[in-house]
């Protein structure tokens, strides 16, 4: 769980550090690819030898190899040759089954030394996809949102444009974790309209896990993770990195993005210091300028990386600030403010013009955070590693006040979180097959609310440990995962001195909770391309603090709404059945899931009315009662043709949850649960610049050239609770997206230029989204014209 | 290797001092715009008549109910009526009414009748000469019941056919009128 990611890096002169360890047992295996190292052309018929083992095998047409039965903890060096290119040597030392890539250069001779060292955190057994890096270079200028948007059964819960949230199988905000650099976000995640502060720019990778995956993750993750792992720091001496540029049509937008790394020469020390500046104007929709929807963020994030002998260590701090101006014409005063935009085809109180300038109503966030790792070898089978997290969110919100009144200078609301986590894990390579680990975690949280605001402030103190094992035993086609971990949160509440609190209400009041979760799994590995998943975990949330002790109007629904003290953790078992299929002509996914959610805590509407000083609001109430989500998540892409592939995606939820009458006695009625994802396909067509054969899947795919036409259909959502509704669900749309990539290989070593073009929006088609809070008020916007250039060095 | 940890230390604070020093102290800097009571004063043309009627929520959105005036008004006479508002949740109080006036322009008050024989013109306009409406004529005709809501809006669109639908709601009250 702690360890990052360790990555073959293919180029020469890497650091050498070999172990010699008695000879164990003989059962891993090699695999890898081997690739001709300018035009990542896969090489067939590359001979691969171990010579210690006196064995080798030769490459297929798609430049796989795979040497079964050798011994863990043996010194082997690995000759690879091919008759058009340079021979190339490594000396690795096997802990587990390796994924190892050749890059062969033509007529240069290359030798290099590399020890297998690994991150012991497998894949989970739950269901989990990854952002391609084609996809994640073509969104990372937007935001998180629009980067995992392409990912079956992955939504996006936006607030207008320029807020956008990840929702994966139809849950969202504090019922999945996002983790960046191993680090869980301790953000303002509770509210649906705070969007996740997170750089796409500094994830190199960023994989959703589907379901329950509290045991890994922590509390919170019922329903998923968003994992970003950074790129590894780099390896040989000197100076890289890369350089990004985008524009955008829509908006007037443009980002910028650049990364320095820097190894000493000699020494084990690498540094990164990477940033990140955005800037955009108003956006448009097909009819109209969508009033104050500008943005700006700068980002800024450092990273440092030495070790000696048995030590590694890391350094990393950063700094995430946007400030994001929200649709004008979604601050509605009241109720009937809110029925008059309803009625409205265009968005009312719009300025109607495009501007840089962000105007109130605007968002202003803070995010820092920083961290120290670090791990300890303390035998060839045992890791022992710490992490230590400070985060500081700080998050603004500025309404449209009077001019000269007292709040014209200030923000309406804030919310301030410090948090401090400490984590220890007890981690081990395969022993008899089993490999996993053990781990203790603290969190201590303080948050304080502005003057008024919508929460009481509160402090939390938090513990858990968790365990976790997984036996492969190679070549067996069967795996399988166990863990189970133990929560425990305790939260002082204390409203600010003024506040006013109904009769009875205590000024200070404590909750504590603590529950188990537990995931189990097995994968059963069908020949060379196909796995079978069956993943079922178990997972709790405490309820937070804004569903225990919110009380106020949420404008953008117009409606008053009110926690509920007595509400008792919410528990999740999730089951997924997944089937996988990757091969180089076809590859395919299956995921069917269900989430039955014990206690599930939702919003109910009631027959009440708050009056106020700006009129009268219904009231909502906090409630709980058990809800199942269940459906289904597919992709396929098929090769027709060497240059062309079809590809499609579709994802199908049902979530309900029981009725309860009056006295909380559940009924066997069912109601439909509100705002969830409506079923949702894409389908497009790729034409890709292949030099001879499909690229090799292990390969950095940002080295295609390709255009791809996409189209996106998202059907209205019927499924709608009976009461509470504002305005029917939107029609279904189709929307069209076109993209093209290209990448230059400059002359000088290594250099290459990537390209791209992105058409959002082709037809500027008109439509509203049902997961959109704004859709009371405008569309969704129109075209959008992206342009983006990469320069690595 | 003394010399690297040296290196590594300076490196450690260099990265710490990009952060900002974040102290946990509660942020008092928040303020918002909270309008508790309404007021109505209304001031017979023959000076037979002067009183002021509230609408009150003291306790801000939610807890208890507002206590509201009934506005009890003689037959067929007219009025002078001003309209103020207050923020009268922490002490002393404060007198909204000066903003809106000052930013006249950016307000427009909307009432609307049921029910009483009431009739409201407006005394006054904005510095634009656009509808402002802060002080208005009220004339009462034959004894009757109903309701009279006043509805102040922000930002409206004074140019718009019909402004008294733009802008967003400030503030709502909504009186029970008699007629005597």
């Amino acid at each position: 769980m702690l360890a990052g990611k360790a990555r073959w890096m293919g180029a020469c002169g890497l650091a050498v550090v070999v172990f010699q360890l008695p000879a164990q047992d003989c059962h891993v295996a090699l695999r890898g690819t081997i690739v001709e190292a300018d035009t990542r052309e896969p090489l067939a018929f590359a001979s691969v030898s171990v010579q210690e083992a006196g064995r080798g095998a030769v490459s297929d047409e798609n430049g796989h190899f795979s040497i079964p039965n050798l011994c863990e903890g043996t010194t082997y060096t690995i000759s690879v040759s091919h008759v058009e290119c340079a021979h190339q040597t490594r000396v690795v030392q096997l802990t587990e089954n390796t994924q190892l890539d050749f890059f062969l250069p033509h007529n240069a001779v290359l030798k290099e030394v590399v020890v297998a060292e690994k991150a012991l955190a497998a894949a989970p057994a739950q269901a989990a996809s990854s952002v391609s890096a084609a996809d994640l270079a073509a969104t990372q200028g937007v935001n998180l949102g629009e980067t995992l948007k392409k990912l079956p059964g992955v939504t996006i819960l936006n607030t207008g444009a320029t807020i956008a949230k990840p929702v994966i199988q139809g849950l969202h905000s504090n019922r999945i974790a996002v983790i960046s650099n191993n680090v869980a976000l301790e953000g303002q995640q509770w509210g649906a309209e705070h969007a996740p502060e997170i750089d796409p720019f500094t994830a190199d990778n960023i994989t959703v896990v589907k379901g329950a995956a509290g045991v890994r993750y922590g509390v919170g993750a019922i329903a998923g993770a968003i994992v970003l792992q950074p790129a590894e720091l780099r390896r040989e001496p000197g100076l890289g990195g890369w350089l990004s540029l985008g524009a955008f049509s829509n908006g007037l937008g443009g980002v910028a993005s650049g990364s320095l790394d820097w190894r000493l020469p000699g020494r084990s020390l690498a540094l990164r210091l990477q940033g990140t500046a955005k800037r955009s104007g108003t956006l448009r929709a097909p009819d109209y300028w969508l009033g104050n929807t500008s943005a700006a963020e700068y980002d800024f994030s450092a990273m440092a990386a030495w070790k000696t002998t048995r030590w590694n260590h890391e350094l990393a701090a950063s700094r995430f600030t946007q400030r994001l101006g929200v649709l004008r014409s979604a601050h509605v005063g009241n109720t009937t403010d809110l029925q008059l935009a309803i009625n409205s085809d265009r968005p009312l109180n719009n300025p109607d013009s495009f501007t840089y300038a962000i105007n109130r109503p605007y968002q202003s966030v803070q995010h820092q955070v920083l961290q120290y790792k670090t791990s300890l070898r303390l035998s060839e089978k045992w890791k022992l590693s710490g992490q230590y997290s400070f985060q500081y969110n700080y998050r603004r919100e500025y309404d449209v006040v009077r001019k000269s009144g007292s709040a014209s200078d200030k923000p309406q609301i804030s919310f301030r979180i410090w948090s401090n986590t400490a984590d220890l894990a007890l981690e081990h390579f395969p022993i008899g097959h089993w490999e996993g680990g053990l781990g203790l975690q603290v969190l201590q949280q303080l948050n304080y609310v502005g003057k008024g605001g919508y929460i009481p402030d509160y402090r939390t103190l938090g513990g858990s440990w968790w365990v976790l094992e997984r036996w492969r035993r190679y070549p067996d086609p069967w795996e399988y995962e166990l863990g189970a971990r133990f929560d425990y949160r305790r939260s002082d509440i204390s409203y600010a001195e003024g506040t006013f609190l109904p009769p009875n209400t205590p000024r200070d009041t404590a909750v504590q909770f603590g529950n188990a979760s537990a995931t189990g799994g097995i994968i059963y590995h069908v020949a060379k391309y196909g796995k079978i998943t069956l993943g079922s975990g178990y997972a709790w949330r405490p309820p937070h603090v804004y569903e225990l002790f919110a009380r106020g109007i949420h404008f953008v629904s117009a409606t008053y709404e009110e926690g509920s003290r007595f509400l008792v953790p919410e528990k999740a078992w999730n089951s997924n059945l997944s089937f996988d299929w990757q091969a180089p002509k076809l590859s395919a996914t299956l995921s069917i899931f269900r989430n039955a959610v014990q206690d599930f805590i939702f919003l109910q509407p009631t027959d009440e009315l708050v009056l106020t000083t700006r009129g009268s609001f219904p009231l909502y109430r906090y409630r709980q009662s058990n809800a199942v989500l269940q459906g289904l998540d597919a992709s396929v892409s098929w090769s027709l043709a060497p240059a062309w592939s079809i590809e499609g995606r579709a994802s199908v939820l049902r979530a309900q949850r029981w009725q309860n009458d009056s006295t909380g006695q559940e009924q066997r009625q069912r109601e439909w649960l509100p705002l969830m994802p409506a079923d949702r396909f894409q389908y497009g067509l790729k034409w890709q610049l292949a030099k001879g054969k499909t690229a090799a899947p292990a390969l950095p795919g940002r080295r295609e050239t390709y255009v791809r036409l996409l189209a996106t259909t998202v059907l209205r959502q019927t499924r709608l609770p009976q009461v509470g509704l504002l305005k029917a669900a939107p029609a279904a749309f189709t929307v069209f997206s076109l993209e093209a990539a290209h990448t230059i290989t400059l002359r000088q070593g290594g250099q290459t230029l990537d390209l791209g073009i992105t058409l959002q929006n082709l037809l500027n088609t008109r439509y509203r989204e049902y997961l959109n809070f704004f859709r009371f008020f405008a569309d969704e916007p129109g075209v959008n014209l992206g342009l983006r250039a990469k320069w690595r060095f | 290797m003394f010399t690297h940890k040296i290196q590594y230390f300076a490196l450690l604070a260099l990265l710490l001092s990009g952060l900002t020093i974040v102290g946990c102290k509660k942020d008092n800097t928040t303020e918002q715009e909270t309008i508790t009571t309404i007021v109505v004063h209304l001031t017979a043309t023959d000076g037979s008549f002067n009183q002021e009627f509230e609408w009150n929520d003291l306790d801000g959105d939610g807890g208890e109910a507002p206590s509201i005036d009934e506005i009890v008004l003689p037959a067929n006479k007219t009025f002078h009526a001003h309209v103020h508002f207050y923020d009268r949740s922490k002490l002393p109080g404060t007198d909204i009414t000066e903003e809106v006036e000052s930013e006249n322009a950016e307000h427009l008050l909307v009432y609307t009748l049921a029910g009483a024989n009431l009739t409201i013109v407006a005394d006054d306009t904005d510095d634009n000469g656009k509808p402002f409406r802060l002080k208005t004529s009220w004339t009462t005709g034959a004894a009757s019941t109903g309701t009279v809501k006043v509805v102040l809006r922000h930002e409206p669109d004074k140019n718009a056919a019909n402004p008294d639908t733009t802008g967003e709601v400030d503030a709502e009250a909504e009186f029970v009128v008699k007629v005597e």
